[in-house]
């Protein structure tokens, strides 16, 4: 749409549509401000029993973000399993609506990721997590298997929609 | 927010000036509601595994720009993550001095040692970086550790000036209501036409290797999302003719390459690339993703690799 001229004779018709033509530009801007971004972490080997400083990130939220998805993604010569979890850092699981985010994927010898069965919380319907502004959480990966993986790369996306908020 | 006026105009119907100041004005709060959901975050993350105190400054140190002249990007918050055995204190300074320098004092080989600032500063160019580096007070070994960067971009700030909408309603000395009535709209239109230009906002992403030996790459996968490329900062620092080469692939993404060669192991060196296009949003999706790869050639291997990554 675009603006319509108002001369010195002009319809309701034409005011409307200058009306509707700025909402309607307005709502899509408050769609596209939907923000995505990742915390991601990569390891080149994930040791079974390795110390926590070896095998996780932890960051401060800046702005509250809401969770959208998270995946785990790796290079292996054989089958095992790999986990990762969200964590708050201090233990308060308030903070993630005492939800437990975790996933675990199973490998296989080359290279695959935990998608599309990751936890995937885009749904409306489903469990909506919102991460904290202020809060401390931690991302971490664990290998109960025993064996070592190549490369491992846990991903968590969260998107901001503070314009339709 | 859902934007929306209050009186629907319909032919035939007399025309209420009160009706049309109504509309005028809720547009002008849709507005600056919009505005004042101007800011968005992301976070960048720098490891200084095996960091010691002999290594070069560079090797200590993140280093940030932004994409253009055009964007309001600040550093709003850094902490430092830093597990060292013995209790050594390490200062962690920005280039702008007018930024306090914070200190985190090891506590261990595997205890967490944890220190943060929350003091913004601005990153005010796209062609010098600003630099956070990490220095401890005497001999130590980061055995794992890392500086997380968290970057804040002002929308209503890029570029073009945006300071609301305030219409100027109609009264009753309003002597020419058609010209006011369309002077009104065109000037709301701009507004709207502004708060479009403040969707785009900066979003950083760092991925960084260390000894990385010519002939090797490292990759990382990233899930697709609500975003578009803007371009990138290739970083190196090695022996001179250690080439690192960064690229961005995907889906929708016209690609960015961007390759720095390295003059010399305490010499951080950066080369800038442009690049465009917009990722579907489908993160489950894993053939919609963006690849990140740095590749290091020349014969030499690098000592720090790391590409900045733009995001709109």
């Amino acid at each position: 749409m675009a603006l319509v001229a108002i001369s010195s004779a002009f319809t309701a018709t034409e005011l409307r549509a200058n009306f509707d033509d700025a909402t309607a530009l307005l709502l899509t801007n408050a769609r596209a401000g939907a923000k995505d971004r990742h915390i991601f972490f990569r390891t080149a080997a994930l040791v079974s029993g390795s110390d926590v400083s070896l095998r996780s990130t932890a960051w401060t939220q800046q702005d509250d973000q809401e969770v959208r998805m998270m995946s785990i993604g790796v290079t292996a010569g054989s089958v095992f399993t790999i986990g990762a979890t969200l964590t708050v850092d201090n233990g308060d699981t308030l903070f993630l609506v005492d939800q437990t985010i975790s996933i675990s994927h199973a490998t296989v010898n080359g290279t695959n990721n935990s998608r599309p069965t990751s936890l995937d919380l885009r749904t409306t319907t489903g469990t909506r997590i919102r991460l904290v502004k202020g809060v401390r959480y931690r991302l971490a990966l664990t290998n109960t298997s025993g064996s070592n993986t190549t490369v491992c790369q846990v991903t968590l996306q969260m998107r901001s929609v503070r314009r339709r908020a | 927010m859902i934007p929306y006026v209050p009186h629907h105009f319909v032919d035939g119907d007399n025309l209420d000036m009160e009706k049309i100041n109504d509309n005028l004005e809720a547009i002008g709060r849709d507005i600056e509601r919009s505005l004042e959901a101007r800011y968005t975050y992301s976070t960048i993350t720098l490891d200084i595994d095996g960091v010691t105190e002999a290594s070069a400054a560079v090797l200590r140190a993140v280093a940030i720009r932004r994409p253009s002249a055009g964007n309001a990007l600040e550093v709003y918050a850094v902490e430092v993550v830093l597990y060292a055995a013995g209790a050594v204190v390490w200062t962690l300074a920005c280039s702008d001095t007018s930024w306090p320098s914070i200190t985190v004092t090891a506590a261990g080989a595997t205890v967490e040692a944890h220190a943060s600032g929350g003091i913004p500063v601005s990153v005010t160019s796209a062609a010098a970086d600003l630099t956070f580096t990490l220095t401890p007070a005497s001999a130590s070994t980061c055995t794992r550790g890392y500086i997380v960067v968290h970057l804040r971009v002002d929308r209503g700030n890029q570029g073009t000036s945006h300071a609301g909408h305030f219409p100027a309603l109609l009264t009753s000395a309003t002597t020419a209501p058609a010209t006011s009535i369309d002077a009104e709209l065109v000037s709301l239109a701009a507004a709207a036409a502004r708060d479009t230009t403040n969707s785009v906002d900066v979003r950083c992403e760092m991925f960084s290797t260390r000894g990385l030996t010519s002939g090797s790459s490292v990759s990382w996968a990233l899930p697709s999302g609500a975003r578009r490329i803007l371009g990138s900062v290739q970083y190196v620092v090695g022996a001179a003719g250690s080439i690192a080469t960064g690229t961005v692939t995907g889906t929708g993404l016209s690609g960015s390459s961007a390759a720095a060669t390295a003059t010399g192991a305490t010499v951080l060196v950066a080369t800038v690339d442009a690049a465009s296009g917009s990722l579907a949003d489908e993160p489950m999706d894993s053939t919609d993703d963006a690849t990140v790869t740095i590749t290091v050639s020349g014969g030499v291997t690098a000592a720090l690799a790391a590409l900045l990554v733009f995001w709109s």
